[in-house]
């Protein structure tokens, strides 16, 4: 009971600045292709929180910081009764920092973002589905590029990689311009719609522009937004999407904890820009920003304001204030979305064959009330937006453009039952 | 049974194209993917909020007759402790889900202040922080060690809340002190108190006490 972990870097921001209206909880979901067991379901996360102990966490109160202590409470499976990505209550959980939720084929589980990020939450939905599928008695094998299952947990899984990968270059001093930022009628739900096509299409059509997935969907949604929102105004802002970059690629690490980065791609649109040359800016942009020197300086960027002598000293609560207030007007005024794509998932045909398709739902902000997420199993490419406004018409409008012009054949379905 | 929006150009189960709001189907079938969300009704809140205003009511017009009808003698401090109290009481100690530890102290900290009130509406602070406050405190860091001891898996749970109140221990002597209180062995024995429970802190958890405050000051 005395194991203890410092927040990681990312992990004191999103502790710093979640709310009611900013839940900083992220979803990751696997459909399956028959109903959810839910005793068997809860075997299963008993064995993976054993496993994977960082996960079984909870925050205790620090007077400089807080930190995550081993939490020796039961999690309990839960039928989904809430709207996705809701505030995680530890009263709900029993001090836990996720929730695993099941609803007829689907198992969710629900992340706080001061725990892990996209990837480390995809190792421990994957570990759950594989454990849920071995006690269900499939036989099924497993893979993984981080984490080795049959081992004790490794020192690495829960390391703070920002901390190991810090250099002391002097951060350049460069000003980031200001989005669009999207409005609409504030509501109080999470409305989640997905989006689900073949990914091996999506592929193909991105490929033919000489591009990637994620830039060829970030330009068709720079490009809606435009067509729904900046088309008949004079001042044409930027539209920028904020594109989460896994940071363990460019810096080898083996960790389930917080270590991405942000960029943000855009540009301003114009009556006469072409959808082409949208994507060919993208794609610049996104090749450029993903260089390793570029991601270096975001992680420098990111530790120095932690690590300043000064700033070390500061009681939480002030610290909280400074942060909130970093995070509003330079976090979130330079994007008009984020835009996150964990990508394809690696899993054996053994898994793959009990896996209807995946999703993942990023938690909107009031400042960025839609936000996107992408996955992909198989030939399964679904992209979900979560939004905290009335309005679809965005999103309605890439939905459209995609199948209209590219000729996908998209089936949506959403949690809106109005 | 899939539907096809021309509209929007996609397909959907859902009898209404979740894009568009468009009517695609007569048959209302059940939702796949999502359940029908319960409306959660937040009780609590109400109670909590009309609290709240019972109180604000009870004070501003009491406020307000003592104003109008005599101006000499404010009785309606009178009313204002005790308020502040059945307020702090139903609102924090009974309906929040706040930590028993911070219940506790807040319950010290508002009876201090409520009867400190009481005290200095009848003729200056007198018995209030003589005796009253120096026992308030030694009782509640008793109860707070009590449950510790019952519970000592808890223990980690309440060290914030002990040192609180050893904190609080040492208060009524530098009232002392300040010759704000006249009368010394409550506040000493007060202090004493707080000292003893500290050293008892100190000698029966020594590692766990040492590990926490590591974890507790990290920077």
């Amino acid at each position: 009971m005395d194991e203890w972990y410092k927040l990681d870097n990312a992990g004191k921001m999103f502790r710093a600045v979640s709310e009611q209206s900013n839940s900083s909880v992220f979803r990751i979901a696997a459909v399956m292709k028959k109903t959810v067991q839910p005793d068997k379901l809860q075997l299963a996360l008993d064995d993976v929180l054993r496993r994977l102990p960082m996960f079984a966490v909870k925050l205790s109160k620090g007077v400089f910081w807080d930190f995550l202590v081993e939490n020796n409470e039961k999690l309990y499976v839960q039928p989904e009764r809430q709207y996705p990505c809701a505030p995680i209550d530890p009263l709900e959980t029993n001090g836990f920092l996720l929730r695993v939720i099941y609803y007829k084929k689907r198992i969710s589980v629900e992340f706080f973002h001061s725990v892990t990020d996209g990837t480390g939450a995809l190792e421990f939905v994957k570990a759950l589905v594989y454990y849920y599928l071995e006690h269900l008695g499939e036989d099924i094998e497993y893979e993984s590029a981080l984490i080795d299952l049959e081992n004790e947990p490794s020192f690495y899984e829960s390391d703070d990689s920002y901390q190991n990968y810090v250099t002391d270059e002097k951060p350049g001093k460069f000003k980031e311009n200001s989005s669009y930022q999207i409005r609409g009628g504030a509501i109080d739900q999470t409305i989640v719609i997905h989006g689900k096509m073949s990914a091996e299409k999506v592929h193909q059509i991105a490929k033919k522009y000489g591009t990637t997935i994620t830039a060829f969907i970030t330009a068709v949604l720079i490009a809606a937004i435009y067509k729904e929102r900046l088309k008949y105004r004079a001042y044409q802002e930027e539209i920028k999407i904020a594109i989460p970059v896994n940071l363990r690629k460019p810096f080898p690490s083996n960790t389930l904890r917080n270590f991405f980065g942000v960029v943000n791609i855009g540009m301003a649109v114009k009556e006469t820009t072409t959808l082409e040359e949208i994507i060919a800016e993208i794609s610049k942009q996104l090749r450029e920003k993903v260089q390793k020197d570029n991601l270096q300086q975001s992680i420098n960027d990111r530790v120095k304001w932690q690590t300043r002598l000064a700033a070390r000293f500061i009681p939480l609560p002030i610290k909280h204030h400074a942060m909130r207030y970093g995070y509003r007007s330079f976090s979130e005024r330079t994007k008009a979305m984020t835009m996150t794509n964990v990508g394809k998932v690696p899993l054996p045909e053994s898994m793959k064959s009990h896996i209807s398709h995946m999703e993942m739902i990023l938690y909107p902000t009031k400042k960025s009330p839609i936000n996107g997420g992408m996955i992909a199993v198989g030939d399964e490419l679904v992209i979900t937006f979560a939004r905290m406004i009335k309005e679809a018409d965005i999103i309605r409008t890439f939905f459209k453009e995609l199948s209209k012009t590219y000729n996908l054949e998209i089936e949506v379905y959403s949690n809106d039952s109005r | 049974m899939q539907h096809y929006c021309a509209n929007c150009k996609t397909y959907t189960k859902q009898q209404y194209c979740p894009l568009c709001k468009q009517k695609l189907s007569e048959k209302a079938d059940s939702n796949e993917y999502y359940p029908v969300y319960e409306t959660k009704i937040q009780r609590r809140r109400f109670a909590q909020r009309l609290t709240l205003f019972i109180a604000i009511f009870a004070i501003s017009t009491s406020l307000l007759i003592n104003l109008l009808t005599d101006t000499n003698k404010f009785w309606f401090l009178y009313v204002l402790g005790p308020v502040l109290y059945g307020l702090l009481f139903i609102n924090h100690t009974i309906l929040s889900k706040a930590h028993t530890g911070s219940k506790v102290i807040f319950q010290v900290i508002a009876l201090s202040v409520m009867l400190f009130i009481l005290d200095a509406a009848s003729g200056g602070p007198g018995w209030s922080i003589h005796y009253v406050i120096p026992f308030l405190v030694t009782l509640a860091t008793l109860l707070v060690t009590i449950i510790v001891l019952r519970k000592p898996m808890k223990w980690r749970e309440y060290i914030g809340y002990m040192t609180t109140m050893v904190i609080l221990g040492f208060l009524p002597v530098i009232l002392f002190l300040s010759s704000w209180s006249t009368v010394l062995w409550p506040s000493a024995a007060t202090a004493l108190y707080a000292l003893l429970t500290l050293i008892g802190m100190i000698l029966f958890s020594e590692k766990t006490m040492k590990n926490e405050i590591v974890r507790r000051f990290h920077f």
